[in-house]
């Protein structure tokens, strides 16, 4: 149930408790159980009045003489960086980026905070940052470098790294070759070595952030370079303007493609465009509707974020799985990730177009029967000049039909979950899925205000199959990929603040709560940013679900088969742990569910407070961890289609 | 297209051009006793075994689905998607003409095989259907409630 909640300016106070389950822990832990206690008291948690006093200073930009780590900074605001997350270290450069004005976020861990950065590119398509110290900061960040890699995210790495003088000496601490460990999980990087050759480098990054397909870029940033002194420009090689170094030039297509294009979407019956990660980046989501609209082709979305074609648009597919198998032409726009024959839901005869910007991987896992070079807005915005106008209404009323077998199935789903929310005396994903989809799209809230962070693992195939989008950038897709499902608060600290300034497509609905769905395994890893969140006063519903168990429990399962009975401790953890007590001394709300009708009134006071304190909420969604078992509660772990609002995977 | 004289050949160049396509990956091919037996790499790695007798008109798919007794509810489910195949509840497009091919399985000591029998001789109509129906199985029928077996049967990423 809610703890009651007083909010005063710059200060979260609340009354806590802890249960008489957590001082039996404590004692068990040999733990001074005196300092436990069933008594409510004041946990007395205050914003010091430097933070919004930091916030509220105007930006300083400096001038001539400057630091390397200033021209670098310098470099990035006028590249148009959109943000910055960090952990302390790598600190001259931080606080150059900070004092240009950019936006700045200090969260609890490295790796946290790349992953923020990540969620900001992925609901903004924005260029972002991560920094971390030299050594281990840096090497925290590694598995959210390796997951921005995999959602082509346009992230900006930046990390100090000791001084060159004293490469290879173990002097003082921190040590570490950065850039052969970011190998294979970046576009490019570069220890920068020479000082006078800083803001060059800045240029090669953005070079690369700014065109073709988007992957992380990884600077390392020796003492030497961002603590040189440059009294004027002339102490710099290569210090010019940006739009002397890059150009915004991008590639177009070919007419006669084109034409080859359009006639085989004007002979094709059922035409469907996958709309991925690159209809997003080049924000090409009016040409896209133009194209479908013209010529009545389907759209269905893959990628790290969803929004770019609207669930509601007649033509959309992302709900309607089984009219994929229907297709026979797909057209592949900004695909970077691509699928292998068999993961996408298509028929083997159908007739592939892909257009991207990536000449050199246009023919990777799928066979294609045409291929185009090709930004895609230029693709989509030629496109909708030569297809022919075309209605197609047996393909609408089949997408149609495919829809609503979906949303059947989706309120079947929800009836077993009440079913076994009773049964079991706990809350069913399926009853979750259903609460959120109620709270977000069917009642007051405007249905394309919430940006929503989509995570989870077994929750997570539950949730997709009930979350919409209605405009760009309204779900961050979190385990897209890379499968990484520890960094959903992460994210959300990413995603939430970029509503909070609202940047790019956010700007309508900036400042407005943010949603974020994760499981009891993921919440582990990064919920201490439910700080963060409090700190910068982000405000979040957290919907955490708690099966006690690893989502993967079903494989330790013995099951009557010995050779994992031995296994099974591995996979479990107690039971009944009480994660939105981490939120509430964390500085945010906590909401216990244990029954499926408490779970939407917790919803609604959740978003309440977010709108009108800015106070976060973990709500904590007691399961079972047999609800993922078919033969006990079918449909159990439910299984996805790709692409479309389940994919999570291209 | 027109009509081949030989069905052997006719059925092999048609799995041959979806190997040449991309569809399939390690196409390989030989004619024994009057048959055409086929191996590829299609929607999983486990390789798939297509077996086509021209003399009785059949593609099966050999041990297509293992670790299946006839007695599961997946097996039973299995049957039952297959004769909607044919019904109306799937549009035209998708459908198995049953006036022109049927389709069956056989469970061989819970190895099951999946086998379209054509009706009217028209090999292009019957390899498509066929590679349809096991696209069908896998991208669709067994995208139901029957996670724990592609996991173990399949080797379908757990995460």
């Amino acid at each position: 149930m809610a703890s009651k909640h007083s909010k005063a300016e710059h200060t979260v106070s609340r009354r806590g408790f802890v249960t008489k389950g957590a001082v039996a822990a404590a004692v068990a832990a040999g733990a001074d159980a005196a300092a436990s206690t069933t008594e409510r008291h004041d946990s007395n948690i205050k914003l010091p009045s430097e933070v919004p006093a930091s916030l509220a200073e105007d930006s300083k930009p400096p001038d001539f003489p400057m630091t390397g780590a200033q021209i670098f900074a310098k470099a990035c605001k006028a590249e148009g960086l959109a943000a910055l997350f960090c952990a302390p270290g790598n600190y001259v450069v931080i606080n150059a980026i900070a004092s240009e004005g950019i936006p700045s976020y200090g969260g609890r861990t490295e790796g946290m905070m790349c992953a923020a950065a990540d969620g900001f590119a992925r609901v903004t398509g924005e260029v972002v940052a991560a920094s971390g110290t030299e050594g281990p900061g840096f090497t925290n960040m590694i598995m959210n470098i390796a997951a921005a890699n995999s959602a082509r995210s346009p992230l900006l790495v930046l990390a100090s790294n000791m001084t060159v003088g004293l490469e290879d000496t173990e002097h003082g601490i921190q040590r570490v070759y950065q850039q052969p460990t970011t190998e294979g999980m970046k576009k490019y990087g570069k220890r920068l070595i020479n000082p006078e050759r800083v803001h060059e480098y800045a240029g090669y990054a953005f070079r690369q952030l700014k065109t073709g397909v988007p992957r992380p870029v990884h600077l390392d940033f020796p003492g030497e370079v961002a603590r040189e002194r440059f009294d004027s420009a002339e102490d710099l090689r290569f210090f010019y303007d940006k739009s002397k170094y890059r150009t915004e030039s991008r590639p177009h297509p070919s007419p006669k493609e084109i034409a080859k294009a359009a006639s085989m979407i004007a002979k094709a019956e059922r035409p469907i465009i996958v709309a991925s990660a690159g209809v997003f980046y080049s924000k090409a989501w009016d040409a896209l509707k133009a194209v479908a609209e013209k010529a009545d082709i389907a759209v269905v979305e893959s990628g790290p974020s969803r929004g770019h074609f609207g669930d509601e648009h007649p033509l959309s597919a992302n709900a309607a799985p089984d009219a994929l198998l229907s297709a026979d032409l797909v057209v592949l726009i900004g695909q970077y990730c691509m699928p292998n024959i068999g993961e996408y839901s298509f028929d083997p005869d159908v007739a592939y177009i892909r257009i991207d910007p990536d000449a050199a991987d246009i023919g990777r896992n799928l066979p294609i029967d045409l291929g185009i070079v090709s930004c895609e807005k230029a693709a989509l915005e030629a496109l909708a000049e030569a297809v022919p106008k075309k209605r197609r209404p047996a393909w609408r009323d089949e997408l149609a039909a495919a829809r609503a077998a979906f949303e059947a199935e989706n309120d079947e789903h929800y009836k077993l979950g009440l079913k076994y929310s009773a049964q079991a005396g706990c809350v069913h994903p399926a009853v979750i899925a259903a609460e959120i989809e109620n709270l977000l799209y069917k009642g007051d809230i405007p249905k394309e205000q919430t940006t929503v962070v989509s995570g989870g693992y077994g929750i997570g195939r539950y949730t997709r199959r009930r979350l919409r989008a209605f405009r760009p950038g309204q779900i961050c897709n979190g385990a897209y990929q890379y499968g990484a499902i520890g960094p959903d608060v992460g994210y959300t600290v990413g995603a939430g603040a970029a509503v909070q300034q609202g940047t790019g497509p956010q700007a309508p609905y900036k400042g407005a709560p943010v949603l974020a769905v994760t499981g009891d395994a993921g919440f582990a890893y990064s919920g201490m940013e439910m700080e963060t969140l409090s700190k910068y006063r982000i405000p979040t519903i957290m919907v955490v679900y708690n099966n006690n168990a690893w989502g993967v429990w079903r494989s330790g399962a013995s099951g009557g088969r010995s050779e994992t009975a031995r296994a099974q401790h591995m996979y479990l953890f107690q039971e009944n742990l009480r994660y939105e007590k981490i939120g509430e001394a964390l500085g945010a709300r906590g909401e216990y569910v244990t029954k499926a009708e408490d779970l939407a009134p917790a919803l609604a006071r959740s978003y309440k407070a977010a709108s009108d304190e800015r106070l976060s909420t973990v709500i904590n969604c007691q399961a079972i961890k047999e609800f993922w078992s078919a033969r006990d509660y079918p449909p159990g772990l439910l299984q996805k289609v790709e692409p479309g609002c389940m994919a999570y995977y291209h | 297209m027109p009509e081949s004289p030989d069905p052997l050949d006719r059925v092999d160049a048609l799995l041959r051009s979806r190997a040449d396509r991309g569809v399939f990956r390690s196409f390989a091919a030989a004619r024994r006793r009057n048959r055409l037996e086929c191996s590829f790499v299609w929607l999983r790695e486990r390789p798939i075994r297509l077996i086509f007798d021209p003399r009785r008109g059949t593609l099966e798919f050999r041990d297509l689905l293992p670790n299946l007794a006839p007695t599961t509810p997946l097996y039973k489910d299995l049957r039952s998607f297959l004769r909607r195949l044919s019904g109306e509840t799937l549009p035209r497009h998708r459908r198995i003409d049953s006036q022109r091919a049927k389709v069956q399985s056989r469970n061989r000591k819970g190895s099951v095989s999946v086998l379209l029998q054509s009706l009217d001789g028209d090999w292009d109509y019957a390899v498509s259907k066929a590679l349809k129906l096991v696209n069908e199985i896998f991208l669709g029928f067994l995208r139901g409630p029957y996670y724990e077996y592609t996991v173990e049967n399949f080797q379908e990423p757990q995460d």
